[in-house]
């Protein structure tokens, strides 16, 4: 209540309470991304000596003929998974919200075990499931069937479908939850009356329901968007930016790459940290804006004890 | 029942059967006679979890670390996040929804901004601090980082959680003479279990599948998780005996599962509320 | 037990949220006083700032002269009840009585003996085992009064501690309630909307209206001498009669257009307040002040509109014209809805106030 200095007691509360977590969050947030930018302007190596060479790893950046090639396959990535996500997300809701809620909840639950499996697994499971190999789950069992009669290189011919998949495949269940709570906040009088109107299921759902959950549709497109262009870890895992040259390396795979690439000596710190701090702006100005459009800051509420 | 019902239902169950086909076909390969096929049954490709040793020719098994000593590193980490996050989250998450903390509402925004913060951003940075002090290359930094990751979300959570709490219990603590670490201790904190529980498993679960942080910061293998093995053997996914890789994955995945199973609504609801924030 | 002054006490909530205004207030040593008013008329917060949770944006607050403005909750020695209990549902019924001892570090056995004390003293040492969401509301509330009086506090703080609890229980411990305050000889501040509540349990009475003391008087005084129309109106179980009337330039009192006879004394007072004349004035008279005869024999005439059965009496609703009913308490049973009667005011108990509300005295 604009008084003067809190007492004692309350310092060495708030330092306790939110002190530690604030010195844990500087020491390795907020320092590390600090450094990060620094050494961006550096030309840093594997042998950690260094010289202050200002912009020059961002010049190069720009004519890097690379440089397009990881913008575009971040775009292509980032608008697969996302169409992914927001799909099947919607579907399951959908699905999940019409039938009984045993059978809903369960659809649910199995399709939130992606997201709390161990990447490693993951990455296993549909690296054999899809293996170009004979002995990959798809083709001997297409085989048995009879539908093909040779092995399919379903990683080597179709990488981007493979990794839409399976980060989809993790990506869907947030806009699945989230879309079944929104669904289920539906006031059911909207549906019982256009029901009673002689509206068909199908109608229904595109009529009424998509539409009235459309900020929760938009919500998880803003917030699935910002995760996707800095996601590489199911890529690594799988075609680590293959097949062949570069064809899956997303901006975020690259500059992991170069600075922690399997060839230690090939370890370029300012150029991968130059990379590093464009995803950073581009981070920053898209969740500037979407605090904005989504009034993010809104709905705080103030503490009762003013002691 | 009408037809379209009928249909529906069989959808979703059909859906189910294929969301859960991936796990039942790792599950049968780990049972698998053949190395890269579904054949037979045994239960030799576990033998790693008695003997601690993943490949079982002695020509080779010193290649890859006792399973035993990194099965405790993987526990040392998701045990060590879970801790961490939990007890940092039910402190400050306390602190910004009761207490009159200057400049709330600065830091309140700036929690909800900093959770989902993508790993790359920080890994570059991350090598070189830990590096300076000293705690590349340990499990510790590696907890560190990933409770950096995480204790924003944590934070909110419980920040949402202590908001539901009744003011009057918290009030007629202090008139009763604790002060506001004591009703925090005393009485807030028993009253948050339930969101502390659900934060732990979630924090467990976090920390238990973690491999990217691993990976870039661990290089020596006494230091390896289970992750780390799962993904050397993938890289040899060529020559290496599968069902052995499905056996270690099975292992792998048996705490999520059972963790997942038995507390699936109660997450559901405590993970669901606090990213709707 | 202490004497509490609030000197011109102000709350602002925000910029411009005035929860109380300027209160000047005095509760007596061992006394029970009743903060009673509607919603949102500021003695919660007056109460929260008694108690500490609040600090005063302006003005004073003095337990015996000793200046409590910056003096933590913990350290000022109050039992506080609240609507809801507030018991912790996690501890047992012994552990919440305890719990305040506990804190002041008392030794285990003095614990022990003041616990047992205290529920015993409040028919509730049967359920010292219990958690609390194995109590009844009645109980519940009896472990927070036990919780609040273990700890011997100098002051109670009661916030509608009765508001939750049904009718019939609500009035048995009202009784045991101000039974127990006498006993104990504790300084009591009790807060409630409840008027009858507060009629029957206070010492004194301050009634509160939009953040500020309308007035404070004990319970007869308050009925008998409301200062104010808003103190009249609130107080009483059946609402008073408030009649306006209009008073031109020769004294003359016309209750809409048609002249009533108003007792010399009236018009002296008007006379000696110096209210305006030509001027709008308001007669406060209760519903049992109000005497009933033929149409033939009174000014007022009026055709009963409804009738109340109130077990042994009668509440009687005149409708004089569309915006006057005028509410008659007897025990007379022979009336009829709809016939004619003339009403009567026993003017020596109606007031007189002034167009803003105030008494003339």
């Amino acid at each position: 209540m604009g008084e003067t200095l809190p007492p004692l007691r309350d310092m060495l509360f708030i330092l306790l309470f939110i002190g530690i977590s604030t010195a844990v969050v500087l020491l390795f947030l907020l320092i590390p991304a600090v450094l990060t930018i620094f050494i961006s302007t550096t030309n840093m190596d594997y042998s950690l000596k260094w010289q202050f060479i200002g912009l020059r790893n961002y010049q190069a950046l720009l004519t890097d003929p690379l440089t397009i090639r990881f913008l575009t396959n971040t775009a292509i990535f980032t608008a697969g998974v996302l169409s992914f996500n927001v799909l099947v997300g919607l579907f399951l809701a959908i699905l999940s919200t019409h039938v009984s809620e045993l059978l809903g909840s369960t659809l649910r639950a199995v399709y939130l075990l992606p997201r709390v499996t161990p990447s490693v697994v993951l990455a296993f499971t549909m690296l054999w499931i899809f293996s170009p190999t004979e002995s990959g789950v798809l083709n001997s069992l297409l085989r048995y069937i009879g539908i093909i009669k040779n092995p399919v290189a379903w990683t080597t011919d179709f990488p981007w479908q493979f990794l839409f998949l399976i980060n989809g495949l993790v990506g869907c269940s947030l806009g699945m939850l989230i879309f079944t709570s929104a669904i289920k906040s539906i006031p059911p009088d909207y549906i019982v009356a256009a029901r009673v109107d002689g509206a068909s299921t199908l109608r229904i759902i595109a009529g009424i329901i998509v539409p009235m959950i459309r900020n929760h549709i938009g919500f998880v497109i803003a917030y699935q968007t910002l995760s996707l262009i800095a996601s590489f870890e199911y890529i690594l895992l799988t075609l680590d930016g293959g097949p062949g040259y570069y064809t899956t390396e997303v901006w975020a795979l690259a500059a992991y790459h170069r600075a922690f690439s399997q060839y230690f000596i090939a370890a370029d710190y300012g150029y991968a940290a130059a990379m590093v701090v464009i995803l950073m702006l581009a981070a920053a100005i898209l969740t500037i804006t979407y605090w904005k459009i989504f009034r993010l800051g809104s709905g705080i509420t103030e503490p009762k004890l003013e002691v | 029942m009408s037809l379209g019902r009928i249909l529906i239902n069989l959808l979703a169950m059909i859906l189910i059967l294929l969301g859960l086909s991936p796990y039942a076909l790792i599950l049968l390969l780990a049972f698998s006679e053949k190395p890269t096929s579904i054949q037979g049954f045994t239960i030799d490709n576990f033998a790693f979890i008695a003997t601690g040793k993943l490949l079982q020719d002695p020509r080779y098994s010193h290649i890859y670390p006792n399973i035993h000593a990194v099965l405790v590193n993987t526990l040392f980490l998701a045990l060590g996040v879970s801790f961490l996050v939990t007890l940092l989250s039910s402190m400050t998450g306390y602190a910004l929804s009761r207490y009159p903390v200057p400049g709330r509402r600065a830091i309140l925004a700036t929690v909800l901004a900093l959770h989902g913060i993508p790993v790359i951003i920080l890994l570059i940075g991350l090598y070189f601090v830990l590096r300076f002090i000293g705690l590349f290359n340990t499990l510790i930094g590696v907890i560190l980082a990933k409770v950096v990751l995480d204790l924003p979300l944590g934070i909110w959570i419980m920040k949402n959680f202590y908001d539901n709490l009744p003011w009057d219990i918290e009030i007629a603590s202090i008139v009763d003479g604790a002060g506001r670490f004591t009703t925090w201790l005393r009485i807030m904190l028993p009253l948050a279990k339930p969101g502390i529980a659900a934060l732990a498993v979630l924090e467990f679960i976090s920390g238990w599948g973690e491999f990217i942080l691993v990976y870039t910061l661990v290089t020596s293998n006494t230091n390896w998780t289970l992750s780390m093995v799962i993904r050397g053997l993938i890289g040899e996914m060529g020559s290496v005996n599968l069902n052995l890789l499905a056996a270690l994955s099975i292992f792998y995945l048996i705490p999520v599962l059972i963790f997942f199973i038995a507390t699936q609504k109660y997450l559901l609801r405590i993970a669901f509320g606090g990213v709707r924030g | 037990m202490v004497e509490i002054v609030l000197e011109k006490l102000t709350k602002i909530f925000g910029k411009n949220v005035i929860a109380v205004r300027d209160l000047d207030l005095v509760i007596k040593d061992k006394e029970f006083m009743v903060l009673l008013g509607p919603s949102g008329c500021g003695k919660t917060t007056t109460l929260y700032m008694i108690a500490g949770i609040y600090k005063p944006t302006r003005g004073n607050i003095y337990f015996d002269s000793k200046l409590m403005n910056d003096v933590e909750p913990k350290d000022r020695n109050i039992g506080m009840v609240f609507q809801n209990y507030a018991l912790y549902p996690h501890m047992s019924v012994f552990d919440n009585i305890a719990y305040p001892l506990k804190i002041k570090k008392l030794p285990k056995q003095e614990i022990v003996k003041r616990v047992r004390y205290v529920a015993e003293m409040l028919k509730i040492d049967h359920l010292l085992d219990r958690k609390p969401s194995q109590l009844s509301g009645g109980q519940q509330q009896r472990v927070a009064l036990a919780r609040a009086i273990a700890k011997h506090p100098d002051v109670f703080l009661m916030d509608e501690p009765l508001s939750n609890l049904d009718a019939k229980i609500r009035v048995e411990i009202r009784a045991e309630l101000k039974n127990l305050q006498k006993k104990l000889g504790i300084t009591t501040i009790y807060v409630t909307h409840d008027q009858a509540e507060a009629m029957s349990l206070a010492d004194r009475v301050a009634i509160m209206n939009s953040g500020s003391l309308e007035q404070v008087a004990t319970p007869e005084e308050l009925y008998s001498k409301p200062a104010s129309l808003f103190v009249a109106s609130f107080i009483g179980s059946v609402p008073a009669n408030i009649i306006r009337v209009e008073i031109d330039e020769d004294y003359k009192a016309f209750l809409r257009d048609r002249e009533i006879a108003i007792p010399r004394e009236l018009i002296e007072a008007i006379k000696v307040s110096g209210s305006k004349i030509p001027g709008i004035f308001y007669i406060m008279v209760r519903p049992e002040d109000v005497s009933l005869y033929s149409p033939g024999e009174s000014d007022l005439v009026g055709e009963v509109f409804s009738i109340e059965y109130l077990g042994k009496d009668l509440v009687y609703h005149i409708k004089i014209h569309e915006d006057l009913t005028i509410r008659a308490y007897t025990s007379r049973e022979n009336l009829l809805n709809s016939s004619k009667v003339g009403v009567k005011i026993n003017w020596k108990k109606a007031k007189i106030y002034r167009e803003d509300g105030k008494l003339i005295v």
